[in-house]
């Protein structure tokens, strides 16, 4: 059978779709959006994750190792994560939980397990399942067996993507995804690519083919303090949007609930200590979207 | 806002003025020990020596009405004092005495202070005590309970408690008020005349039945006298008063006092001071608590929805009048000991309300007296009285929404919600009729019981497991005394298979619900013999018509309710031995049990594979669930087996309030983790706290695989909630929708705690204790004890401004 890799599945996310939904999240992503609050979600391959704090100093990991990956480090650990093989069933040995692996190889029967789990919530909720990353779509022939499976059992089926992706891989999927939940992240192309390492070219492209295609689509977009806060930066999306004829918006207003994440996973983070917005900004941006006629799935 | 203009009132108060008037003054009082009640039933008691005990008691109350000190306080509308002054506990003698230590410590715990003086003190100590020893129930205990047991209950390691039982009258019931609202006392009094007329010389139970109906017709006497004292007084301040609205309300009062409960209730105000009058002298009357209040959104309605509509109220006015009465609540605290007070704490009287569910044909019973029930419960937010939501699948969303924004409004911790459906059905197998099931309450904090016909007993013992669990692993001996407690089921160290694990536990649990029993059999046999309850007898159908005691069995139905604590630690140290030791060989035995001994001290690694790496109950996954499923049922079906002296039946529960920490001081450490003396799981159904990792519908699904109908005496599950994820409307849809998923998986019970700042800054604290909490955004969520302490920051002084 068919396998991904799973980074977390995520139950009663009631922030990404409609009703009550389980999220899975697979990992793999080509954008490096540098305020992502999942860049465990980036490499393709499964990577180590360290939360310091649950550490107790141990050593168990630094002790069954093969390639020294883990080095002691006064009371806690220091990790080499350039070293060994990317086989890390020796994380099982940490007795805290602190050490794991993020990403997991696991089979379509596998995941439909765990998104069956909550099906009597889905129903009273008129929820399902979210498929979100990193892209899911870079693992797009997994996704696809999952979507299909999700369909005939009647499970609602929303993907969360980036739109950075070739548009066959779209028009694939796009008769098993009730509800694309669709990132605009910026109008400016220059703008884009400074902060997601890619330019939006392809993605506003794909946009418009889904909706003219008839797709189910809720745009949103993640506000970032001094990238695309400002007023005109929201109305220039929505311009776009209702050149569309999409009508579902909302703004993700930043915030820094991932910054730990980044030390767990040994990338720097570039936007540490950066203010996120007044409640009341936040309100006046979504009563603006609001008032363009937009509305928030 | 024409509704606006009050028609029963008079002009000059407004509704929002009073309650806060009338809640902060309550709110106000020093809690403290009133003797009165002590000087006047000690008196009493001397006077009736050699009559019949029945009479005996009801003389006493009779004594009590006519003679307590009354006060009408000021701005009041529903009146009737609990004690001499507003909260103050009364004193009991003839059930239980305090010890000089006890009352010394009164003013001075941390928990339920209690201020006493010097001089009642004295008082106690010297002119009432001496006369009750060995004549209160608590003392006459010792020729009634077998010595084997009280060995037993010698341990301060005990599996089980039932003693401050003999020290209490029983509580936990539904007083048929309704009936009092109807026919008021006076049509009781008649009832209990006409009995009397009726009997049959040749009855071999004349006596008892004739003692019977002639003490009710005492207490009808005694509850007349009673409430015209009230009037009188009520009259008395009105021609004093200057103030001409204070006056006229004086006079409203007065007329109600002559009137009620003697007499039928005719309007909504005199249903609200009836019932307050005829539950007020219940806890006058015994030491129980948890005299519960039953389905006001019901019984009120009839009076309510007449006076609207023949113009004589206005819809303010009667939440005002709610309101009025929900403070009065408050007026009644319970003086218990130092251990008991550390077990409830918060001076739980727990008189519980319950609002919604269906009516006798099954149908949504939802009314507007219920919303503004929820409206006076909102105003007044008291920890009394205990409002409980009944919810069947014909109630409607809008009701729960209600409840919902109330919540988080407020914080959470009450509302909790009742799944109607199952619970009828449960009721039913305990051999209710389904009229009788459809018309239950809450009684205390979760214990479903049909209304005005059950004696219940509901909180009769809770049954420490984790301790059976210890005894399991080492042979019957107890870990914290080293003796042998137990019977002996074998040595961890010679077992083969997980088996002979669950064998050995099962015949613990066994061998002491059967103690259990006897020992609460004993204590019914006391209550019959030495404290029969006339009072709540002559109020409980069944009773009336028999002519018996509601302590020998009088009442329509009849149970003992005993709460088994500690499924989540039976059942996680369990999943962790099969797997661990068993399978995976993992951990020996020898340092399983070296662990156990020494509370990990010298193997703390043990304690972090024991918590980490075996499954846990609440995370919806079928091995440790079915552990913990397994647990529960096991000790449901053993207490099922019995039957008490009046010919009730032993009836399970799943909860376990606070008592998860005391009864966690007895238990050494356990194969789960649990560090030794820590509480144990914290609601009875509830995964361990910290334990269930993958948020609510995780959580809610493992709960569910517990066959909570067998459990019929209540169970508890309790999740709570960052606020933070309750902000929009669409939020508490999907709580809704979470709410009715899990009752339908058949989840009897559910209560959120909605964490406010204070809470989230104790999680920075003790992160271990709040290891599942969860802050959820779109496309991400995290631990809140695992985010950075700035960023945890920011999240509390949001929820402040969200609150």
């Amino acid at each position: 059978m068919m396998r991904g890799n799973v980074f977390d599945i995520q139950r009663y996310s009631i922030h990404d779709g409609e009703g009550i939904r389980t999220v899975v999240f697979l990992k793999g992503c080509p954008l490096r959006c540098r305020w992502c609050a999942n860049p465990e979600s980036w490499e393709p391959d499964s990577s180590l994750f360290y939360v310091r704090s649950r550490c107790i100093g141990c050593g168990t990991c630094t002790a069954v190792c093969p390639d020294h990956e883990a080095e002691k480090d006064g009371d806690h650990i220091r990790l080499h994560r350039e070293r060994g093989t990317k086989d890390y069933a020796w994380t099982q040995a940490c007795p805290t939980g602190a050490l794991c692996v993020k990403g997991e190889r696991m089979d379509v029967r596998e995941v439909m397990e765990e998104i069956r789990k909550d099906r009597v919530f889905y129903e009273h909720s008129h929820g399902g399942v979210t498929f979100s990353g990193g892209e899911p779509l870079m693992q797009k022939e997994f996704l696809l067996e999952l979507l299909k499976t999700c369909r005939a059992e009647g499970i609602h089926t929303a993907v969360e993507t980036t739109g950075f992706v070739n548009t066959e891989v779209l028009r694939e999927v796009m008769p098993y995804v009730e509800l694309f939940l669709y990132d605009v992240k910026a109008m400016d192309p220059e703008v884009h690519r400074k902060w997601t390492g890619q330019s939006n070219e392809i993605i506003l492209e794909n946009l418009r083919f889904l909706a003219e295609a008839g797709a189910g689509i809720m745009v949103r977009t993640p506000m970032i303090p001094g990238v695309n806060d400002r007023e005109e930066d929201i109305r220039q999306i929505m311009e776009y949007l209702k050149a569309c004829g999409i009508r579902n918006y909302a703004v993700l207003p930043f915030h820094q609930y991932g910054s730990g994440k980044y030390e767990s996973a040994g990338i720097p983070y570039e936007l540490a200590g950066l203010p996120v917005h007044e409640e009341s900004y936040v309100q006046k941006i979504q009563g603006m979207i609001a008032a363009e006629g937009f509305q928030a799935i | 806002m024409s509704e606006k203009k009050k028609k029963l009132l008079p002009e000059g108060m407004d509704r929002e003025k009073r309650t806060e008037f009338l809640n902060h003054a309550m709110r106000s009082v020093v809690p403290s020990i009133c003797v009165e009640r002590a000087g006047i039933i000690t008196e009493s008691y001397k006077r009736t020596e050699g009559m019949p005990f029945v009479m005996r008691r009801a003389i006493a109350l009779k004594d009590m009405l006519e003679q307590m000190t009354i006060f009408i306080d000021e701005e009041e509308l529903i009146v009737g004092n609990h004690g001499s002054r507003a909260r103050a506990a009364l004193i009991f003698p003839e059930f239980g005495t305090f010890d000089e230590k006890e009352l010394d410590l009164m003013p001075v715990r941390k928990v339920d202070t209690l201020q006493i003086s010097e001089e009642d003190k004295k008082y106690l100590l010297e002119e009432i005590y001496p006369y009750w020893e060995n004549r209160c129930t608590g003392d006459r205990s010792r020729y009634y309970i077998d010595e084997k047991i009280m060995e037993v209950l010698d341990s301060p390691y005990r599996t089980f408690n039932p003693l401050s039982r003999t020290r209490s009258g029983y509580g936990h019931y539904l007083p048929n008020i309704e009936k009092v609202l109807k026919v008021g006392f006076g049509g009781i009094r008649k009832e209990a005349e006409a009995y009397l007329e009726k009997l049959d010389l040749m009855d071999p139970e004349l006596t008892e039945k004739k003692n019977f109906y002639q003490s009710v017709v005492i207490l009808c006497d005694g509850i007349r006298v009673f409430q015209n004292r009230f009037a009188e007084l009520a009259e008395h301040m009105a021609e004093a008063e200057k103030d001409g609205r204070r006056k006229k309300e004086l006079l409203l009062i007065a007329a109600n006092c002559r009137k009620v409960p003697f007499e039928p209730a005719d309007t909504f105000y005199e249903a609200l001071q009836s019932y307050w009058f005829s539950i007020l002298i219940d806890y006058c009357g015994q030491n129980g608590s948890a005299i519960s209040g039953g389905r006001v959104d019901q019984i009120f309605y009839p009076y309510y929805r007449r006076d609207l509509d023949s113009g004589v109220l206005v819809k303010e006015e009667a939440r005002e009048l709610l309101e009025a009465l929900w403070v009065k609540h408050s007026d009644i605290i319970k003086a218990g000991t130092y251990s008991s007070a550390r077990n409830n704490g918060g001076f739980a009287t727990t008189v519980n309300f319950v609002l919604g569910g269906v009516n006798a044909e099954g149908e949504d019973a939802v009314n507007e007296l219920s919303y503004l029930c929820l409206e006076a419960e909102k105003s007044v937010f008291n920890s009394e009285p205990n409002t409980s939501i009944r919810l069947s699948s014909r109630n409607p969303d809008r009701f729960m929404k209600r409840v919902i924004e109330i919540l988080v409004e407020k914080e959470g911790g009450k509302l909790p919600f009742f799944n109607d459906d199952i619970i009828i059905e449960a009721l039913q197998e305990d051999g209710i009729s389904l009229e009788d099931a459809r018309n239950y309450a809450i009684v205390g904090c979760v214990e479903p019981t049909p209304y005005g016909n059950t004696m219940g007993r509901t909180n009769a013992c809770y049954f420490n497991l984790a301790k059976c669990l210890e005894l399991a692993m080492f042979d019957g001996v107890c870990q914290m005394s080293g003796r042998q407690m137990g019977p002996k089921t074998g040595k961890f160290e010679d077992f083969d298979s997980f088996e002979q694990v669950q064998k050995a536990y099962e015949a613990q649990v066994e061998y002491f619900v059967k103690m259990m029993v006897s020992s609460l059999n004993a204590i019914e046999k006391l209550h019959a013999d030495y404290g029969p309850h006339i009072y709540c007898s002559m109020l409980l159908d069944g009773c009336m018509e028999s002519g018996r005691d509601c302590t020998r069995g009088g009442a329509k139905y009849d149970f003992t309710g005993v709460q088994g604590v500690g499924v989540a630690d039976v059942g996680d140290s369990l999943t962790a031995i099969k797997k661990l030791v068993f399978e995976e060989k993992r951990v020996s035995k020898e340092e399983l049990l070296e662990g156990m001994r020494t509370n990990f001290e010298a193997n703390p690694l043990l304690r972090h594979v024991l918590l980490n790496k075996a499954p846990k109950y609440g995370n919806d996954l079928e091995e440790a669930d079915q552990m913990a499923a397994w647990a529960g049922e096991q000790y449901c079906r053993c207490v099922r087996g019995y039957t008490s002296p009046g010919g009730g039946r032993y009836r399970p529960g799943l909860f376990c309030l606070s008592s998860n920490t005391p009864l966690g001081r007895q238990v050494c450490a356990l194969p789960s983790g649990r560090e030794a003396g820590t509480p144990l799981g914290d609601g009875g159904v509830s995964p361990k706290h910290g334990m269930d990792l993958l948020g609510p519908t995780a959580a809610a699904k493992s709960v569910a695989k517990i066959p909570h109908r067998l459990a019929s005496n209540g169970v508890n599950f309790n999740l709570k909630f960052m606020p933070t994820i309750l902000k929009t409307d669409a939020d508490r849809q999907k709580l809704v929708s979470l709410i009715r998923a899990y009752f339908s998986m058949n989840g009897m019970h559910i209560q959120f705690n909605i964490l406010s700042p204070e809470k989230l800054v104790e999680a920075q604290k003790h992160p271990e204790k709040y290891r599942s909490l969860v802050v959820r955004v779109a496309g991400y969520s995290a631990f809140f004890v695992e985010l950075d302490k700035d960023i945890q920051d920011e999240i509390i002084s949001r929820t402040l401004i969200g609150a």
